[in-house]
């Protein structure tokens, strides 16, 4: 076999192999449905076909795939650099909290600039979390998994703090953070959905750091660090530098998520604003094995699970949290080196 | 109780219980080289059944036992799925942990038709149990009497797994294993098979530190785990996987929450910051530990592991 169709066949396993998993989880997902649903086939038109079925709801899908394409990219450089960011959570949530802070402290620059410093703010702040981490491994061998799930945990609370207490609005009914000035805001792309323009940064994102990691030296030295440390270490990279960097890109990814968030969707910041987007971009780095431009199939691959649970848990009587049942079966499907082997010794005779 | 006592013991004690059974189980399973994220999975599952079949059966007991063979059939998939399909075994764990949060919803509401917290009234509850004498010696009494069942089964636990870890052939090979699992494998040890049976075993003690979170309370409320799986795991990794080390890691990140709860009736300190503090300490526990392990081993004060 010549060395390029070894390649594409390797591949076809991998996709074959990805795909395996995500048709179980809708098998369950099927199977879920029989089970909990007292009228199962409306239920399941709903959940399949109901994201489908209306502009609105279509738009609203993809918008929900922006902050699930940064917190991917974030997982999935950290992955590639064999480092571990489980604090996704609280970089979203600090990132978003951050823009709204500067949003309401510096409320007169003009619009695109404001809403750059805002983005900026959220990168520099997940950037910063994710260094800390980093730090924390390279100078004194803390465990990046532990620490990155640990301070985010914190953050978490402080962000809720910030909410309910100084930075509440007291004006409004719902419990929520005072709002950035409105020019500020990215602009809508498809009214009445709440798509906005974020999608065309979180779609750049996803060049970019396909670009700086199959492209760069920076890249290079990354990928070979995340493969294999002590090769790395041989071949004349300062490996210790490689545990910050690559935690703090990823960090940085995954605020500006929470800032895009912001500045595109809520205005505002409030206690629920994460709900899983962190945890979420870890799904989606895996389905995309790590790979920054297959995070966007894969994001919304993820969003549509949870729209379709969403759309049948208005029309129908299932309640959105099956969504986040079959989304842990493709989590233990995804990595199972069972079924990606099977295709392998298929196609590689 | 008497007047002379201490509330700050007894509710550390009370507190630490979860940390203690999370962290034993997860002990047997890093022992055996295989790092349990699920612990906080795990302990909600069994959280959230200890309350649905307490309700179900109106007895404790069966309450209990339902609890923990669900959290053993549960760990069971998480096994078979990392050893059986050969998955990664760290992405495995994540899964457990959401689907037990997931779990815990549908099924509340399948059963109850509610998602938020459950509870029903006049439900049998896990009660503290007074022993004659000791309770009226100060001190003592605060850490020996005053407590429920389960705080009592957490130390005899910890005694058996002291015995079984260092005493037994089961710890032996479940040591060689943790070691070098490639060694182990060829002087005949199943690895897999041991592995998979501390991964059990990490599941029957969480399903205890569950189980103690929602009886005591006679609820089960969302979230009601809140991070004690991830703090146990740091306890397993602080106390080197050595029971006395789980003991005084539990001890610890037992009155940091003590002290966060206190703080939060007593002080002006506003609850959410005090609600980050248990995870911060313990942060600022790794890096201490692990300066001062550096500085040891500089010092050529520790033996290597």
């Amino acid at each position: 076999m010549e060395a390029t169709q070894i390649q594409l066949r390797t591949r076809l396993a991998t996709f074959l192999g990805i795909l395996t998993a995500v048709g179980t989880s809708l098998l369950i997902a099927v199977a879920l449905i029989f089970l909990l649903s007292k009228d199962p086939t409306r239920t399941l038109y709903y959940y399949f076909v109901g994201p489908f079925t209306s502009k609105f709801v279509f738009f609203n899908m993809i918008e929900s795939c922006i902050p699930i394409i940064f917190s991917g990219l974030g997982i999935a450089v950290a992955f590639r650099s064999g480092v571990t960011n489980l604090g996704g959570e609280g970089q979203i949530f600090a990132g978003a909290m951050t823009a709204v802070l500067l949003g309401t402290w510096f409320s007169y620059m003009p619009g695109f600039i404001g809403t750059a410093v805002l983005l900026l703010g959220g990168l520099m702040m997940g950037a910063l979390i994710g260094s800390a981490s980093g730090l924390l491994r390279m100078k004194w061998n803390v465990s990046d998994l532990l620490t990155t799930y640990l301070v985010s945990s914190g953050l978490v609370h402080i962000v809720n703090y910030l909410i309910l207490g100084p930075y509440r609005d007291p004006a409004k009914i719902r419990i929520q953070s005072v709002s950035i000035p409105d020019s500020y805001m990215l602009p809508r792309i498809a009214t009445p959905s709440y798509l906005h323009a974020g999608l065309f940064g979180a779609i750049l994102a996803a060049i970019l750091v396909h670009f700086l990691m199959k492209y760069t030296h920076t890249g290079y030295h990354l990928r070979v660090t995340g493969s294999n440390r002590q090769f790395a270490r041989y071949g004349g990279i300062n490996i210790r530098r490689f545990y910050v960097m690559p935690l703090a890109i990823s960090g940085g990814l995954i605020g500006l998520g929470g800032a895009v968030q912001i500045v595109g969707r809520y205005q505002s910041c409030f206690t629920d604003l994460t709900a899983g987007l962190g945890w979420a971009g870890i799904g989606v780095a895996l389905i995309a094995r790590r790979n920054p431009l297959g995070v966007l199939p894969a994001a919304l691959f993820y969003v549509y699970l949870q729209s379709g649970a969403r759309v049948a848990m208005m029309n129908s009587d299932v309640t959105y949290e099956i969504a986040a049942i079959i989304t842990s079966v493709i989590f233990y499907l995804i990595t199972a080196e069972v079924t990606f082997e099977f295709f392998r010794r298929r196609l590689l005779k | 109780m008497n007047e002379l006592s201490f509330p700050a013991i007894s509710s550390t004690i009370v507190i630490m219980t979860p940390f203690l059974l999370a962290a034993m189980g997860g002990a047997f399973s890093a022992i055996s080289g295989v790092l349990n994220i699920a612990l906080e999975g795990l302990m909600l599952n069994a959280a959230f059944f200890a309350i649905v079949f307490t309700n179900l059966t109106g007895s404790l007991v069966l309450g209990i036992t339902g609890a923990i063979l669900a959290t053993l059939l549960l760990t069971a998939l998480f096994g078979a799925v990392a050893f059986g399909l050969k998955a990664n075994i760290f992405i495995c764990g994540l899964a457990t942990n959401f689907l037990a949060i997931a779990m815990s919803i549908v099924l509340a509401h399948t059963f109850y038709g509610r998602t938020g917290s459950i509870q029903f009234p006049g439900m049998p509850r896990l009660v503290p149990l007074n022993i004659p004498i000791v309770e009226n010696i100060p001190i003592l009494g605060d850490i020996f009497s005053g407590h429920n069942a389960i705080v009592y089964v957490s130390w005899v636990l910890l005694i058996i797994a002291a015995i079984v870890i260092n005493r037994t052939p089961f710890g032996m090979r479940l040591r060689a294993v943790g070691v070098n699992e490639k060694a182990a494998k060829a002087i005949g040890i199943n690895a897999k098979r041991i592995q998979f049976t501390a991964l059990l075993i990490s599941g029957f003690t969480c399903a205890l530190g569950g189980v103690v979170l929602t009886l005591t309370l006679g609820a089960f409320v969302p979230n009601v785990t809140s991070g004690r799986g991830w703090i146990a795991l740091v306890i397993v990794y602080l106390g080197r996987k050595k029971p006395i080390g789980i003991l005084i890691g539990s001890i610890v990140f037992g009155f940091v929450e003590y002290m966060s709860n206190n703080l939060q009736t007593t002080s002006d300190i506003p609850s959410g910051l005090l609600l980050s503090l248990p995870f911060f300490a313990t942060v600022v526990a790794l890096v201490v530990y692990s300066v001062v392990e550096q500085t040891m081993a500089k010092r050529g004060l520790l033996k290597t592991k």
